[in-house]
């Protein structure tokens, strides 16, 4: 075992004998820098809040809070919003349905307004997390709603409106889904879906809140997930229609790897071509699945580096960020963990191995008081790094009490790209007018441009409480920036697993197409690249789904590029 | 909560019961009331409060010795209630919440003791431990500077110094810092391990794993070197050798997962013999006879006229094949548990299974007088 530290307490006061000279001074910080993002809520989305059980939080169901994505549903090339709201065990026992999944249509401003009766959704049981894909390949996209009861799938119709579809989507079983994300696994066209369970939750089976056992820092807490039965993910096999076909078994997804699966995203770690999966497991090891090309996955998280940290010990990860932050072609990945552990940054090396480097980076220590749920990697600042957001708040609102070196709303945080791959961590926005904005209780993330100007804004839940729209004002002079959309011949008509590389003043940047937004989250399914003061592009190439490449030279910048792919 | 509700809660298992903690655990250090100014000018640890706040101060020490915190951390609020600022109790309330992972607490103990009495050494590094525990590595490594300066010597600061630096980016001064403390003790585990890791941060993989293997010597039933060797191993396609430390790592990792554990909720529950029990357990399975053995003895110490406690001890380490930690349990239960007819049966099965002829008739010898009586 370790040495523990405190055992080096224990010398008391042995070390009077030696005179230390006067006390360190606390280090002199330089002024705060400004946040990038104001909190515009009250006048894009006035009144929009969500519901995860009591505020008490006595169980383990009441904490992760809802989902969001952004995407273009009505296909007016803006990008519009889902929130997906929980419910109460007080409705559940009642026997009535969860708060319903709402859709905001948006408009170049970035104004968003409810949906009309045709978009309309039914309240589930208990929605959690949320995916977005063309499913049907009907062009439009479609909207999956994790749940704890039974999933849901609503195709889009045709720009429309929304059609749920029953049992025949395929989605079959009730159990705790939290996050899910689509992607086209066998190269088949057809969008296939994975979910990320979490446990199984039965009212008055787990232990109650204080039971012997469920206490942290002294404090009685609500119970798990130690102790409680962990579920397996699972992967839906998309044919085509809307409609698909559990082979998680036959695929390699079995209860003997389940974890407290609760981020979710999708990757090819190993550029092989096809598309793997990464899930962040809430106390047991994250799991990494590598695609085997042959309809199976295999899991390879521990020898690939990323199922533990740099220790050996496995944190309680909730969200995840992906993204060529090294820039070397390969993704790179950052989980959210609990307070107490830092989150982890996995930096890609050769043979799709990765490396735990939060220390180096210098993002494991500004994160030990924080327990984090959204993140994601983007150029928010376009200055040409990758930088990330966290979205953080605890699960206990026992926080509050003394002694637990954290607290229950914590600040959201920027983590700004610096050079030599290291961090420096800020507070992430600011009310309108530059007003200091209290801490909340965050959870479910996601970002898109909301406003069309290039920059990348915000949109945060709480675990309960309103919904945020955080639009980003960072001062840009001389910035640029490009967004790339794919239009691929099949039905995969997103692109998703497509990767876009920018060859750009002598640097190179890569991202993959996806719409995982990690936890309980989705995103736009579009590349967005930050280009500091580089006014072109030479070079702009996609490796489409299949392994076609198409290349386009000399690309002006600062507009969005849709490109066909070729026959 | 409505009446459907609090039913099926019911039905199922019951309402949840808010089991309250201790009132002292909803304290913070920063409620205690201050000294007058000049109250403690000049003190020494020679110099104690008066009675009853001295045999107060005195238990408090004792019950941190055994482990019982929450109660030391009751005592040390009434001393310092009634003495505010007694700078010995002041560190020892910050070495409490330091032990109960309370490191903002801790903090704040240090620094008010640092106030009265600012040359000591020993606190100085306690408080670097407990910045470096906050995360805050610029004033850890300030404060291990300042141990450091007073005292070239310190081998604890020096590792803490190193791991600040690390822990900041800053790789060559940690690792120069590393190897000093291995120099000065060849034996430091963790000094070990965290050459390793600093090493592979610099990429030098090779240097790294030779580290590592000296970590497992130090500290063989630690899981972490274990872990990186398995890392670097496979960076170095040694996949074989990969494999088979990844495989050393998984027995170990979930016994130390599950020790840690315990040992956390043990902190504040002291009293819960059966998380000792599981300790002892734990540690038995992966060979760790060192530790089942103290774990055992907790039990023992915690239980010293509970004949169970023993046959488990007993129990455990046979189980596990410590032949020589079995002995000296059956010898303390021939000892203190000779009308025990339990106990002697569990005796003639031990002996009968290491082969002791002797102890078995001796067990059978004392069974037919307990049994005829």
């Amino acid at each position: 075992m370790s040495r523990a530290p405190w055992v080096l307490l224990c010398a008391s006061l042995a070390g009077h004998e030696a005179r230390a000279p006067g006390p360190p001074r606390e280090p002199q910080l330089a002024a705060p820098l400004e946040p990038l993002w104001v909190d515009r809520s009250a006048e894009l989305l006035p009144g929009v809040a969500t519901t995860c059980g009591s505020p008490e939080k006595r169980w383990i169901l009441e904490v992760n809070g809802g989902g969001v994505a952004l995407g273009d549903f009505d296909g007016d090339g803006n990008l519009d919003l889902v929130v997906v709201d929980g419910s109460t065990l007080e409705r559940v026992a009642a026997g009535e349905p969860g708060f319903p999944p709402r859709l905001f249509l948006g408009a170049e401003t970035g104004r968003l307004r409810p949906a009309g009766e045709a978009w309309r959704m039914a309240g589930g049981r208990w929605g959690t997390g949320v995916a977005t894909g063309d499913v049907d390949g009907d062009g439009w996209l479609d909207l999956f709603v994790a749940e704890w009861g039974r999933d849901r799938l609503f195709l889009n119709q045709e720009g429309r409106g929304f059609r749920e579809l029953g049992e025949e989507s395929g989605l079959a079983g009730e159990r705790w889904s939290t996050s899910a994300a689509f992607l086209d696994y066998d190269g088949d066209g057809a969008l296939d879906l994975v979910v990320a369970s979490y446990l199984a939750f039965h009212v008055g089976e787990v232990p109650s809140a204080g039971s012997s056992g469920c206490r942290w820092k002294g404090h009685p807490v609500l119970c798990g997930p130690e102790g409680l039965v962990p579920v397996h993910d699972r992967l839906y096999r998309g044919r085509g229609d809307g409609t698909f076909e559990d082979v998680s078994l036959a695929a390699g997804f079995r209860p003997e790897r389940a974890g407290y699966g609760l981020g979710v995203t999708t990757l090819d770690f190993d550029l092989d071509g096809d598309t793997d999966v990464y899930v962040a497991n809430d106390s047991t090891p994250n799991h990494l699945w590598r695609n085997a090309g042959d309809g199976t996955f295999v899991e390879v998280g521990s020898s690939a580096g990323v199922a533990y940290d740099a220790d050996g010990r496995e944190q309680a990860g909730m969200g995840i960020a992906c993204g060529d932050w090294s820039g070397d072609g390969r993704p790179d990945l950052f989980v959210t963990n609990f307070s107490g552990e830092a989150n982890a940054l996995y930096r890609s090396t050769a043979n799709g191995r990765f490396r735990e480097s939060a220390s180096a980076a210098r993002l494991y220590g500004p994160s030990l008081a924080r327990l984090g749920w959204g993140t994601g990697f983007g150029d928010f600042d376009l200055d040409g790094d990758l930088d990330l957001f966290t979205f953080n708040g605890h699960v206990y609102p026992e926080a509050d009490l003394a002694g637990t070196d954290t607290s229950y709303a914590q600040p959201d945080e920027l983590c700004e790209a610096l050079a030599e791959g290291r961090f420096r961590v800020r507070r992430l926005a600011a009310g309108t007018g530059g007003a200091a904005r209290p801490d909340v209780v965050s959870r479910a993330a996601t970002c898109g441009d909301l406003d069309g100007d290039g920059d990348l804004d915000l949109v945060a839940l709480a675990v309960e409480g309103p919904v945020r729209v955080l639009v980003n004002e960072a001062p840009r002079a001389t910035s640029h920036w490009l967004r790339v959309r794919l239009r691929a011949r099949g039905a995969n008509r997103d692109a998703l697993g497509a990767l876009v590389r920018v060859e750009a003043g002598g640097r190179s940047f890569s991202q993959e197409i996806r719409t995982a937004g990690g936890f309980q989250a989705a995103v736009p399914a579009e590349a967005h690249f930050g280009l500091g003061e580089r006014a072109r592009i030479e070079r702009l190439v996609v490796r489409w789904p299949g392994g076609r490449e198409q290349v386009l030279e000399d690309v002006a910048v600062d507009r969005v590029l849709s490109i066909e792919e070729r026959e | 909560m409505s009446a459907a509700l609090a039913l099926a809660l019911a039905w199922a298992g019951g309402l949840p019961q808010q089991v309250e903690a201790p009132a002292v655990l909803r304290r913070a250090p920063e409620s205690l009331p201050v000294a007058d100014e000049g109250r403690w000018e000049g003190w020494t640890p020679e110099r104690a409060p008066e009675e009853p706040l001295r045999s107060a101060y005195l238990e408090a020490l004792a019950a941190y010795e055994q482990g019982r915190l929450v109660p030391a951390l009751e005592l040390l609020y009434a001393v310092l209630e009634a003495e505010p600022d007694y700078p010995a109790a002041l560190h020892q309330l910050g070495t409490v919440y330091f032990r109960l992972r309370r490191y903002g607490d801790a903090r704040t103990a240090f620094e008010r003791f640092l106030a009265l009495a600012p040359a000591a050494v020993g606190t100085t590094r306690a408080l670097g431990h407990a910045h470096y525990s906050l995360g805050r590595y610029e004033l850890a490594r300030a404060h291990y500077e300042r141990v450091l300066a007073a005292d070239p010597d310190e081998l604890e600061a020096r590792r803490g110094l190193a791991l600040a630096h690390f822990r900041l980016g800053e790789l060559e001064p940690g690792l120069e810092l590393l190897d000093e403390v291995v120099r000065a003790d060849p034996g430091h585990p963790e000094a070990h391990l965290w050459r390793a890791r600093v090493l592979r941060e610099l990429g030098r993989d090779e240097d790294a794993l030779a580290a590592t293997a000296r970590a497992r010597a130090a500290e063989p039933f630690d899981a972490a070197p274990w872990f990186l060797a398995a890392q670097l191993l496979r960076e170095l396609g040694r996949d074989a050798e990969a494999g088979a430390a990844e495989a050393r790592f998984r027995e170990l990792d979930p016994a130390q997962r599950e020790v840690r554990r315990l040992r956390a909720l043990l902190a504040y529950e002291p009293d819960e013999v059966r998380y000792l029990e599981r300790i002892a357990r734990a540690s038995a399975a992966v060979g760790d006879f060192r530790a089942a053995r103290e774990a055992l003895a907790q039990i023992v110490q915690r239980r010293p006229d509970d004949v169970a406690a023993r046959l488990f001890a007993l129990c455990v380490l046979a189980d596990a094949s410590d032949e020589a930690g079995a002995r000296i349990v059956a010898g303390s239960i021939e000892r203190e548990a000779r009308e025990s007819v339990e106990a002697w049966r569990a005796l003639a099965r031990f002996y009968g299974e290491v082969g002791d002829r002797e102890g078995v008739l001796r067990a059978r010898v004392e069974l037919a007088r307990l049994v005829g009586r």
